[in-house]
């Protein structure tokens, strides 16, 4: 190996050297060109879906997203689990028994969009007297460096299971009793209704006399 | 006049009657109650945006205390979470590593490490209160992918 050659390898060396500590001291943390605050207010904070028949497909509720930053927002919504239950409530088998009219909203700053809730729980026995918790996420995805979501809970009860003979006793009773009353009341209006008419009959017969 | 009041008269009774009848009638048909409390939920986050500019390799970068302020906008006491996502080249991860970085959270005087799902940073904040933090970066070890990198943190809230 000549001079030159030795003097090329070493140059090459030295640009590789140079190449290496730029490169190492290019590693820039860029965050996106957005400034200002960012926020989200969505509501209700919560909602209960009581009395639940598996099976039937039912509108939960809307939920009313407003872009409170100072830039446009697209937000996604999901179902999440939860990272803390209400007392008495557990986690939804299934997520995908909630839905929703559009998963994806865009937002400009300062106004709101709506989105529809669905829930159907499939039809079956086990899946009576349930109290089940699930979240709802609606997040920023696009919008810089820091965004901004929320988590609305959702309470779901479906029905009671058929109820037992002696319970189906209680229910005939207690029907019984409300057919009782409707009859008294029925009976009740014709009394009062026949005393009006037997009331303005005497009148008539009077003046004649 | 008489006739039509006696015609009138059953009529009435039986409207009445039908008022009680149907609520009896249809109970059994009312299945589904939807309860909503009027509440909304809300969050804040200034400024939206932070720039720790040129590092090197495992090195430390953070921004000054009380930096970034969260405020519950909504109308009830709610918990505020936390979490930050990896970049194109880079995943997030408790300590620093190869092609691995640290984003941490500081309240008071504890750094707290940011994963990919959220985790609750402040519990019970009530309506028109706020929380400071700062943030803190750590770079990998080591790397294949120099150059820009970017993160985004997603601060969340739920009902308290």
């Amino acid at each position: 190996m000549n001079k030159n050659e030795r003097g090329i390898k070493n140059k090459n060396k030295d640009v590789l050297r140079v190449a290496i500590t730029v490169a190492i001291l290019g590693i820039l943390f860029f965050v996106m060109p957005v400034s200002g605050k960012t926020g989200i207010s969505v509501g209700p904070a919560e909602f209960r879906v009581d009395n639940v028949t598996p099976g039937q497909r039912i509108t939960a509720g809307t939920l009313s997203v407003t872009n409170t930053g100072d830039n446009e927002c697209t937000y996604l919504v999901s179902v999440f689990e939860p990272l803390s239950f209400r007392e008495g409530y557990s986690s939804l088998p299934d997520h995908s028994w909630v839905s929703f009219d559009k998963t994806e909203i865009t937002i400009p700053p300062g106004e709101s969009g709506y989105v529809n809730v669905f829930l159907e729980v499939p039809d079956k026995k086990e899946y009576l007297n349930k109290d089940w918790e699930v979240w709802i996420n609606v997040g920023g995805v696009k919008g810089g460096m820091i965004t901004t979501e929320v988590f609305v809970r959702m309470l779901i009860s479906t029905k009671a299971e058929p109820a037992s003979f002696f319970s189906h006793i209680m229910d005939f009773v207690r029907d019984k009793a409300r057919i009782i009353a409707v009859v008294g009341v029925i009976a009740l209006c014709i009394g009062i209704s026949a005393y009006v008419i037997k009331k303005k009959i005497t009148i008539t017969i009077r003046r004649k006399d | 006049m008489d006739d039509r009041t006696s015609i009138l008269a059953p009529l009435v009774a039986l409207m009445i009657a039908t008022a009680f009848v149907t609520p009896v009638m249809t109970q059994e048909n009312a299945t589904i109650n939807v309860t909503v409390t009027i509440s909304q939920l809300g969050v804040e986050v200034s400024p939206a945006t932070y720039d720790f500019g040129l590092m090197n390799l495992n090195d430390v970068a953070s921004t000054s205390a009380d930096y970034f302020s969260v405020t519950n906008t909504g109308n009830v006491p709610s918990n505020m979470t936390m979490k930050a996502t990896n970049t194109s080249n880079w995943r997030l991860s408790p300590s620093p590593g190869a092609d691995a970085f640290t984003l941490e959270y500081r309240l008071d005087t504890t750094w707290t490490p940011l994963t990919t799902s959220p985790a609750i940073f402040a519990a019970n904040i009530g309506p028109g209160e706020n929380e400071t933090f700062a943030l803190q970066m750590k770079t990998p070890t080591s790397t294949t992918s120099y150059g820009q990198q970017s993160t985004t943190i997603t601060i969340g809230v739920v009902a308290a």
